[in-house]
């Protein structure tokens, strides 16, 4: 769980799973961890992941 | 947090933030005061326009003490509750302020909710419920707006490294 986890290593995993991070996922990283991590996996199936329109 | 954000939003159908606030132990006196609030922000672009255009009648002292007294009476205290805490009240503006793209007055109220003992925890706390009426990109904005105050040393920065 992120909160289990110090903001280190949360900006490293975030980095190491999308090559960099922004300002305000920097600031979810430091003070809202666990929703960092949720708004990530909704940003990925929502914009990242193969779907039906997918090019 | 959230009566304010979705009366800056015109979100009608964020009603239901409303509802779960009653039903949290809110009153409906400090759901109004929340609703005054955030149109009492709306007032900044006028008096902001005047003190940019009519600076022998609206100087920034008139300016700041005028738009103040507005945002206290916003504030309310018609509730048992009383009114909105000094510091909550600036976060709410800061949320309000950054959901209507108002980078001008997202960094006035940064800076009263820090000297009213707001937490950068707080702040990035109330940013962010941009996300869901406003979306991710607002958000992004917001934080900008933050990063830029900080380095023009008018408040604490989001985060240090």
């Amino acid at each position: 769980m992120a909160q289990n986890r110090s903001t280190e290593e949360v900006v490293a995993a975030f980095i190491k799973s999308r090559g960099k991070i922004l300002p305000y996922q920097r600031v979810l990283a430091e003070y809202q961890p666990e929703l960092l991590a949720s708004f990530n996996t909704f940003y990925t199936n929502l914009t990242l992941s193969p779907r039906d329109l997918t090019l | 947090m959230w009566t304010a954000l979705v009366t800056a939003t015109r979100e009608e159908v964020g009603r239901i933030h409303l509802q779960r606030g009653i039903d949290a132990g809110l009153t409906p006196e400090d759901l109004t005061d929340a609703i005054a609030l955030a149109a009492a922000g709306e007032a900044y672009s006028a008096i902001e326009f005047a003190t940019n255009h009519w600076q022998d009648w609206m100087s920034r002292n008139n300016a700041s003490e005028h738009y103040g007294s507005i945002i206290a009476s916003a504030r309310g205290s018609a509730s048992a509750r009383g009114s909105i805490e000094a510091y909550l009240a600036e976060v709410i503006l800061v949320v309000c302020f950054a959901a209507r793209h108002v980078p001008d007055g997202l960094r006035f109220h940064l800076r009263r909710a820090f000297e009213q003992g707001a937490t950068q925890g707080q702040i990035a706390e109330g940013l962010s419920y941009l996300i869901m009426p406003c979306g991710a990109n607002t958000l992004i904005e917001a934080v900008d707006v933050w990063l830029e105050a900080a380095e023009a040393g008018e408040c604490p920065p989001p985060f240090t490294d």
